[in-house]
């Protein structure tokens, strides 16, 4: 009785040991120890989940994906696993199976705020809008502090408003949950939405140190990096306004040099048609290469 | 309890990642500059087609037809005359361009939306190119074949 009430003692300590250490992003120490725990406890579903998920978080998906699918030929309900397989499936584009997946997930569990968040993700991933929207308020109204279901919200006003930063969901995921990745990622998206790149910038390039291998995290710094970049001056109203902008320099311009034509002595007028195009070309071609480039 | 059941049906269905992205604004954009409202509508049709929402926006196929068709046949029943008169040679490609961007200006305020969805959350469009060249290119056949039949 001792002996077994050891063994179960031992267990706990070592999933909770791996658990802390998962918090603090240290998976390469969390995968020791998890990895020494199965050696003991082989059968043990919460190591093997823990595995998977080091596994996820550490990019390595094809492992998490496969350690995913033996676990839930063993414990076909376990929770955690579920949510990861549907994520897993979400990151590998099987996104019609990773439906599926969240929609029985909610159906078993109508009240998990974890479970409106990923679905409602995968439809803002998805173009879905209005179902993402729904998820969200759906998701805040069980639980209205849930930084999954606010960081979708407030994504959704960003997207569909212009003033996103003033946000009352945004306002929200900053006040209840700083210390979130999410958080400053929204917050950043936000800055860049109102025209504050270099802000934003400083608030991505923050979060790529604490998460150098996260891809989004890689391509919204070099986008940022590209808007912010000097030789991207000149093309300033785009920027600022958009295609409204391009369609505005666009007909001025054709409109301009028509009436020059006329009007101009050759000379003057060759050389502004030639600046022209050569803005058109530039604003065309340099933001790609710039991309590439940094 | 019906909106709730309603949001646990699936909306993607049996289609997979082919249908998570739209045509680029900057598609939009050029072919509706190099082909004209006919060929913005292309973009803009298949873009609904893959956000399914092509019962609300088939009205833009019409608004293209419209704004191609309205300007070639008053061009051809007295309006050359009078352009040339008032204003000079060489307008008609100018009102070309403007319709052809104006028409893009209308569709991107319609799919805004998307396209702020696509570019927040990284999302690659797929590639404009076979499309846009087969879009331009047929809109500017049906142009050329619409200004023999008018005039």
């Amino acid at each position: 009785m001792s002996s077994d009430s050891g063994v179960r003692r031992d267990l706990a300590t070592i999933e909770h040991e791996a658990r802390a250490l998962i918090e603090r992003h240290r998976y390469s120490q969390a995968q020791f120890t998890v990895s020494r725990g199965l050696k003991e406890f082989p059968e043990s579903v919460e190591l093997q989940y823990l595995a998977a998920f080091i596994d996820y978080a550490s990019g390595r998906q094809d492992s998490a994906m496969q350690g995913i699918k033996t676990l839930l030929s063993q414990a076909p309900q376990h929770y955690g696993a579920r949510t990861l397989y549907a994520h897993l499936l979400d990151d590998a584009k099987h996104l019609a199976e990773a439906e599926r997946v969240w929609i029985d997930l909610l159906r078993d569990y109508p009240q998990s705020a974890d479970c409106f968040a990923g679905y409602g993700e995968l439809m803002l991933k998805t173009l879905n809008l209005d179902k993402a929207q729904r998820l969200a308020q759906e998701g805040l109204r069980q639980s209205p502090e849930h930084p999954g279901c606010l960081y979708l919200a407030a994504m959704i006003d960003l997207i569909r408003n212009r003033r996103g930063a003033q946000s009352e969901h945004l306002q929200r995921l900053l006040r209840e949950h700083p210390e979130q990745a999410r958080s400053a990622i929204a917050l950043a998206v936000a800055l860049s939405a109102n025209g504050n790149d270099r802000g934003a910038l400083r608030i991505a390039q923050e979060l790529l140190r604490h998460q150098p291998d996260s891809q989004n995290l890689v391509g919204f710094v070099r986008e940022l990096k590209t808007r912010t970049h000097w030789t991207m001056l000149p093309l300033y109203p785009m920027r600022r306004w958009g295609w409204s902008a391009a369609i505005a320099i666009t007909l001025l311009g054709i409109i301009g040099l028509r009436l020059g034509e006329r009007t101009l002595p050759p000379p003057v007028f060759e050389t502004l048609t030639w600046l022209w195009l050569g803005y058109v070309i530039y604003s065309w071609t340099w933001p790609r290469l710039l991309h590439r480039i940094l | 309890m019906q909106p709730r059941d309603s949001l646990l049906q699936p909306t993607l269905g049996h289609r997979d990642s082919t249908a998570t992205s739209i045509y680029s604004a900057r598609t939009g954009y050029l072919v509706s500059f190099f082909g004209g409202p006919l060929a913005g509508a292309v973009i803009a049709l298949v873009n609904a087609h893959r956000l399914r929402r092509l019962g609300t926006d088939w009205p833009l196929g019409v608004l293209a037809l419209a704004a191609t068709l309205g300007p070639l046949w008053w061009w051809f029943r007295g309006g050359a005359q009078w352009v040339i008169a008032h204003v000079g040679n060489g307008m008609q490609q100018l009102a070309f361009r403007v319709l052809g961007l104006g028409f893009f200006a209308l569709v991107y305020g319609l799919h805004r939306q998307y396209y702020r969805n696509m570019t927040f959350l990284g999302i690659t469009p797929p590639s404009g190119w076979p499309l846009g060249v087969a879009a331009v290119v047929g809109s500017l056949a049906v142009n050329f074949g619409l200004a023999a039949v008018l005039s």
